[in-house]
């Protein structure tokens, strides 16, 4: 477990620190989308950016995402990678078994 | 060597000022896709050197802020032409990163950049020129407007910046131009005094008319484009209203603003900040398609204001606020640019993103800091 889901505001930002990994968590209604931290374009952390919890937005250069599927949109060229998660019993739980990197090519 | 050297080095070399035959060094940058060679001259920038013979370096400040320009040394010998740089907190020591615009070479050097390269095509390629001060005025308590004529003509797009140096003291800076003509012989440049920045306070100091001055550009992407872009939208605190002026100058110009409307929001503290209000005024009797507004921070607008102004709209408050309540449900086809301190660009762009829902390629932006 890395938290509970009360502790994640609803379609906020979040960075936390699981196993000695930044993940970055976003919250929409009763599920939880996990990421690695840094934007894939050029490593800006996204808990800087904006969501308005369908939408996440890096605000180095405002490349975007799907917050349900991590797949581009607008201006971004790559897509973000995701952790599974799961919630159970109000507890949010990752799957971080290796940490997930980008390559920055 | 010789051979190598293009007709535009030849061009560029007589604006720079080195002592004597200028030397110069051989880059390879290993891209994703393939290998550019250039040449750097003694005391140029790699970031200048790769840019005017058109290879398209990332980057956006181009000062030593943003961290886009930077590539991995793989080889050589290079100096660090400002090793405090803001941008320098980007830098990844593990694979000897640099800022390309904050690096010259002192012998032939390998930086490797995992990108795509693409090729800028010949006119729309930088370079180095002189250029001289004609006129130099405060416009407000900390802002002054230059008129530096130059060498030779330059066309750059309604946006655009360029850097400036002088002999006389370290570093340079960018500077948004303000005009917008293709061909033009004279730049007009607005220039907020910034405390401790060198070649700000040169100039603030006593009257620099008839100095010389090394300018590099055009540069950058945050331009006005006539073929796609329809309604304007412009969002700017202090000097930022220089590319907005440009940009909406240009707009005017070509006829844009016949079938598309303009907004310009200017945000200042307080009336004594403000400047070139009677430009806008005459922009917007012109142009019936334009409107401005006027965001003051520290002050309500009074009548007087109001009275002497009266093409203006003046409003109390932060101007992406104030931009965010007069253009609410107002953003059909609209292109925002938006320029200024970095909190006021990052609070517009919220306001763009998160209010108005505006598609993010949809907004064009400058920070300075």
């Amino acid at each position: 477990m890395v938290c509970k889901l009360s502790e994640l505001s609803d379609g906020e930002l979040h960075e936390m620190a699981v196993d000695g990994m930044k993940i970055l968590l976003v919250r929409t209604d009763e599920r939880v989308f996990a990421y690695p931290p840094l934007c894939p374009h050029m490593e800006e952390p996204l808990v800087n950016g904006l969501c308005d919890g369908e939408t996440l937005t890096c605000a180095k250069h405002l490349w975007q995402w799907s917050v349900s599927t991590g797949e581009a949109e607008g201006p971004a060229e790559k897509p973000l990678l995701m952790y599974d998660t799961k919630i159970e019993q109000e507890a949010v739980y990752i799957r971080a078994d290796t940490e997930l990197q980008y390559d920055y090519d | 060597m010789r051979q190598i050297y293009s007709r535009d080095f030849d061009m560029d070399l007589a604006g720079i000022d080195f002592d004597g035959p200028a030397a110069s060094h051989q880059v390879q940058l290993r891209a994703k896709d393939k290998t550019a060679v250039f040449d750097v001259l003694d005391g140029e920038t790699v970031l200048c050197a790769g840019l005017r013979q058109g290879v398209s370096l990332p980057y956006e400040c181009a000062t030593g802020t943003c961290g886009s320009c930077r590539a991995g040394l793989v080889e050589g010998d290079v100096l660090n032409l400002w090793p405090e740089a803001p941008g320098s907190t980007f830098l990844r020591s593990n694979r000897a990163e640099r800022l390309l615009c904050q690096t010259a070479v002192n012998g032939n050097c390998l930086f490797e950049l995992p990108r795509s390269l693409k090729k800028i095509a010949e006119a729309d390629r930088p370079s180095h020129r002189t250029g001289r001060i004609a006129q130099s005025s405060l416009l407000a308590r900390d802002i002054m407007y230059l008129r530096i004529q130059l060498s030779d003509t330059l066309t750059f797009a309604a946006g655009q910046f360029l850097l400036m140096r002088t002999e006389a003291v370290k570093g340079q800076r960018s500077y948004s131009l303000a005009n917008s003509e293709n061909d033009v012989s004279e730049l007009e440049i607005v220039i907020k005094r910034k405390s401790g920045g060198a070649l700000t306070e040169w100039l603030f100091s006593a009257d620099r008319v008839g100095e010389e001055v090394r300018i590099f550009g055009p540069i950058g992407a945050s331009v006005f484009d006539p073929t796609s872009d329809r309604n304007l939208l412009c969002i700017v605190g202090g000097s930022g209203l220089a590319g907005a002026m440009a940009i909406l100058s240009r707009a005017a110009a070509m006829g844009h603003l016949e079938h598309n409307s303009a907004e310009l929001f200017f945000g200042v503290r307080t009336m004594q900040d403000g400047f070139f209000f009677d430009r806008i005024s005459e922009l917007v009797r012109d142009f019936p398609n334009l409107r401005a507004t006027i965001a003051l921070s520290d002050e309500v607008p009074s009548l007087d204001h109001t009275s002497r102004f009266q093409d203006l709209q003046f409003r109390h408050g932060l101007v992406h606020e104030v931009a965010r309540d007069e253009m609410r449900g107002r953003y059909k086809e609209t292109t925002a640019f938006l320029a200024g301190p970095p909190p006021m660009v990052e609070a517009a762009i919220r306001v763009l993103l998160m209010d108005a829902k505006l598609p993010a390629r949809n907004i064009r932006y400058d920070k300075f800091s």
